[in-house]
């Protein structure tokens, strides 16, 4: 549903899966921390984030401040095009 | 405040409270990632 105003919606019920944790794949595997920082910082204030590793290169956990910035990111952020590879977000359980 | 509103506020406000290191930590794996270090001039909006 398109969100008519892009102001967080502070009113509106949160259906249970979202919360502040973002798990991210098909990151490119150069991706440097200003990268991250730049991407994801636009939604809101990043509590913490973590680069995958050797077999884990290409997935990141990226923990936003606010629920609602975290929402606001994981449905602008999936699908998005970084260095010729889609992002895939999803809401971490 | 509605009854339903204040126990929605309350489900908001649990599901909103900071996050301590060591919660952070038990949520993920503990091997396989690393902690990225904020860029010098990260401003968090």
């Amino acid at each position: 549903m398109a969100m008519a105003a892009s102001a967080k919606n502070r009113n509106a019920r949160l259906p249970p899966e979202v919360n502040r944790v973002l798990f991210v794949r098909n990151l490119p595997f150069n991706i440097t921390s200003e990268e991250m920082y730049d991407i994801f910082g636009k939604y809101g204030a990043i509590r913490q984030i973590r680069l995958g590793e050797k077999d884990t290169r290409g997935t990141a956990f990226v923990v936003y401040e606010d629920i609602f910035d975290a929402k606001a990111a994981c449905d602008h952020l999936n699908g998005f095009n970084v260095m010729g590879r889609y992002l895939i977000v999803l809401y971490y359980q | 405040m509605t009854p339903e509103a204040q126990r929605w506020e309350r489900d908001l406000d649990a599901r909103n409270r900071p996050l301590t290191d060591e919660e952070l930590d038990a949520m993920f794996p503990s091997t396989g990632y690393k902690i990225l270090e904020p860029p010098p001039g990260y401003v968090p909006i």
